[in-house]
């Protein structure tokens, strides 16, 4: 059936998420707590199975206190962090 | 802080209760009434109106994203299966006896593709088909038990009836199970099971054929789609789930 087909994907964005999240000891569920998403959401972003809208994008760059370029980049072909 | 185990999110709690709402009308137009359909129509559209009109904000972005890629795609195959039923009544002149049938039809295709892609959104194509064919089995198993009850008899009749009806089941729940462990066989298994019951199901019989035609679609859509997800399922993926 075509519905099969059609899933999310990263359509060439890099994030590094996960990495900065560990950093500071926390989980996806408070992550998702501090940004005002479900810890599924973060889980989706972190698995490169879902790009954030800008606005969601900012906020988590707010939240860790880096630029928002720290965090999200065009992938040009390089290995998951 | 700890990591957490990188495992499924549950649904949230409205979601739940939607589901919980749909599954109550479905039973209820499977053994009161057809008319019973009204409460599952309520739990599954309800809920987006009011989230469209901003009355319910219970989604997060990735959610309102699934749910809308889901719409869409129900849409086009909901669409494209309506333009068929249309094309094949001018075509073959038939006269619908049970009109309603072909309706519910219509809405199954659309309602179980819009679940499809929602479910595959969160939980990827192997926990889906497992879901979904675990829940159809439920389903059947119920009907089997209701439907064997309702008609009466000795209990050794009664268990016969039963157990007819449950052979239907057995793809289901076999396919759950297997789809965890290997996605790509038990995937071509359960198209080879969808064809073997295509063609053991569609001959023509006495049976009114949209009534036939929503039986079949009940019960090999969700076996069909179960099975394309898996046999596209990447090693990787695999790897991952495990």
């Amino acid at each position: 059936m075509l519905y099969c087909v059609f899933v999310a994907t990263n359509d060439g964005i890099r994030n590094h998420v996960r990495r900065h999240r560990r950093l500071r000891e926390w989980t996806q569920e408070e992550l998702g707590r501090r940004v005002g998403v479900t810890r599924q959401t973060i889980i989706s972003i972190e698995g490169g199975k879902y790009n954030p809208s800008v606005g969601l994008a900012l906020r988590m760059a707010v939240a860790f206190g880096v630029p928002v370029e720290e965090l999200f980049e065009i992938d040009r072909g390089a290995g998951d962090d | 802080m700890t990591e957490q185990a990188p495992r499924r999110s549950a649904l949230p709690v409205p979601t739940l209760i939607q589901a919980g709402v749909i599954a109550l009308g479905i039973v209820l137009w499977m053994t009161v009434g057809k008319a019973w359909i009204i409460v599952a129509g309520i739990g599954a559209f309800v809920p987006g109106i009011l989230r469209e009109l901003g009355v319910m904000r219970d989604l997060d972005e990735f959610q309102r994203e699934a749910s809308r890629r889901a719409a869409f795609h129900a849409y086009l195959i909901g669409g494209l299966a309506t333009v068929c039923v249309i094309t094949g009544l001018h075509l073959t002149g038939e006269n619908v006896k049970y009109p309603a049938d072909v309706v519910t039809l219509l809405l199954v295709i659309l309602w179980l593709t819009w679940l499809f892609s929602y479910l595959m959104s969160f939980w990827g194509a192997q926990t889906t088909a497992a879901a979904v064919l675990l829940a159809f089995g439920s389903f059947w198993a119920l009907f089997a038990v209701l439907d064997g009850i309702g008609e009466g008899g000795t209990f050794v009749e009664i268990l016969v009836g039963i157990g007819m009806h449950l052979v239907f089941v057995v793809p289901f729940v076999a396919g759950a199970y297997a789809a965890r462990r290997w996605p790509r066989v038990t995937g071509w298994l359960l198209l080879a099971v969808s064809a073997a019951l295509l063609v053991l199901l569609g001959r023509p019989s006495a049976q009114e054929w949209s009534t036939r035609l929503l039986t079949l679609t009940t019960l090999v859509v969700p076996l069909v789609a179960s099975g394309v997800g898996l046999v596209r399922v990447k090693r990787r993926d695999v790897e991952e789930a495990e």
